[in-house]
């Protein structure tokens, strides 16, 4: 897929289904509003539920890249993609002891429409949707990062999404179009719809 | 007949030996005395063997969104100023010129962000340097790059430490500031300035810096010239911790310059009460 024309994640995907748009839209208003420094410790019901379908983005992602590791792509890039979705592991368990739960429940429905750009061995066309991936995960997390009201949630998002953020940039250099400094540095990319709709796979 | 003698017994005389034991312990006494007495004097500093400079005490101000919002521009121009003055050297190759213009526009645009919210959040703008930094670490730093062996690398391997401490600082400030637009600011910051972290190694070393093999729990690696080897990806978390820089030539035993840098703190904010330094 040649990222200039890709369709961004978003126009295919809506945020957060579970509390709906206009939901999403007057918390991110309240969240503004709201100032951060009264925000508790730890997490709230709220953050908990949003926090459950970052974890499921992170468990699809992790699974995503399982999935160019069992298509067989080259050794060139094995180490890389195992880093990846190690990484991808790591987040969905940290939110998952953040939130007290089992890191369990990928979003299906996101796995399933990404599922057959990751079953690849052609390393530009799995570096260009790891990419949008990536960058859709950021777009995300730095959305849901202005709704959650504890300290613990923000610190948590806030240092997966810079590291995914460097996923990003691997795999654009990967892709071969690093040399495209806007794209490189500010990749157009919205953030994810996330129905929640659970697979239940166990990690 | 028996003469009565007398014999002297040691129970009766009181010797050179006996005086020594009790001088010795009646000064132990003293001492034990004077350190438990309520009247002591003098400093209460920890003791300071050999030379060394004074401590200076941290300034005692408040910390607020401003402080911190002008903490983090007086790191973004820090930077600016000092590709500045890579870029003035001559040194790098046109295609590393180019990538730092653009950090540099990066930056730039950052600083007047982060400006323009301390004035929102009732501060004023901080168009400086930040001078702790500048004394501490750049001065020093771009001493040890003019007599280096290869300036360019050094030049390249400072700009990598310097993008993933702004980075890590803006990540540490996202969750300190008090209002969520603002941190939603330093967390948009210290993300672009990890894609900057990362894309520079790769610029440098290649592929080979993809991955850091700390990751699959091995050792991190190092350059041809048994440098630290820099990576795009170095932990699975963002990193706050202190970043080691080691540039220079080697001296006679091989050793290289060594620079810790850290996320600004107490001795390093840019407080309300200080005056601009340019």
């Amino acid at each position: 897929m040649d990222p200039e024309t890709a369709e961004p994640a978003s126009s295919r995907r809506s945020l957060i289904s579970a509390i709906g748009a206009a939901g999403l839209a007057s918390a991110a208003a309240l969240g503004v509003a709201r100032p951060a420094s009264a925000a508790p410790f730890t997490t709230t019901p709220e953050d908990r539920e949003l926090l459950e379908q970052a974890m499921g983005l992170e468990l699809t992602a992790r699974d995503l890249y399982l999935e160019t590791i069992e298509a067989g792509i080259s050794d060139d890039i094995l180490e890389v993609v195992e880093a990846l979705s190690g990484n991808h592991s790591a987040y969905a368990q940290a939110i998952a002891a953040v939130i007290g739960a089992s890191a369990a429940g990928r979003n299906e429905e996101l796995y399933t429409e990404l599922q057959p750009e990751f079953a690849t061995t052609d390393i530009e066309a799995f570096a260009t949707a790891g990419w949008n991936l990536e960058n859709s995960a950021v777009a995300t997390h730095t959305e849901l990062f202005s709704l959650y009201e504890s300290i613990d949630a923000v610190s948590l998002t806030g240092s997966i999404l810079v590291v995914e953020a460097r996923h990003a940039t691997v795999l654009a250099d990967i892709g071969g179009f690093s040399d495209d400094l806007d794209k490189l540095f500010e990749p157009q990319a919205e953030p994810l719809v996330l129905t929640g709709d659970s697979g239940g796979e166990e990690s | 007949m028996i003469k009565d003698v007398q014999l002297p017994t040691s129970g009766t005389r009181f010797g050179r030996r006996d005086a020594l034991r009790v001088g010795g312990i009646t000064l132990s006494l003293a001492a034990l005395v004077a350190a438990c007495g309520d009247d002591v004097g003098g400093s209460e500093a920890p003791g300071r063997v050999g030379y060394a400079p004074p401590v200076t005490d941290p300034a005692d101000y408040p910390v607020d969104d401003a402080v911190l919002l002008r903490t983090s521009s007086s790191l973004e121009n820090t930077i600016i100023s000092v590709y500045d003055e890579i870029l003035a050297s001559g040194e790098l190759e046109t295609d590393a010129t180019t990538l730092i213009e653009r950090l540099i526009e990066d930056h730039q645009a950052i600083s007047d962000e982060m400006n323009a919210l301390a004035i929102g959040a009732g501060g004023e703008a901080w168009d400086c340097t930040n001078p702790w930094m500048v004394d501490r670490l750049v001065e020093p730093v771009m001493e040890v790059i003019e007599t280096s062996d290869d300036p360019a690398r050094d030049m390249l391997s400072f700009a990598i430490s310097l993008e993933s401490l702004a980075a890590a600082t803006n990540q540490t400030f996202a969750s300190e500031l008090s209002t969520v637009d603002l941190r939603a600011a330093a967390i948009s910051a210290a993300t672009l300035e990890s894609r900057h972290s990362a894309a520079l190694p790769i610029f440098v070393y290649g592929p080979v810096s993809y991955v850091s093999p700390a990751l699959r729990g091995e050792q991190p690696g190092t350059t041809s010239e048994d440098l630290p080897q820099w990576y795009a990806i170095t932990s699975a978390f963002g990193s706050i911790g202190q970043i080691n820089l080691v540039i220079g030539a080697p001296d006679e035993n091989g050793t290289r310059s060594s620079f810790f840098l850290q996320t600004p703190a107490a001795n390093s904010y840019i407080y309300n009460e200080l005056e601009p330094t340019c």
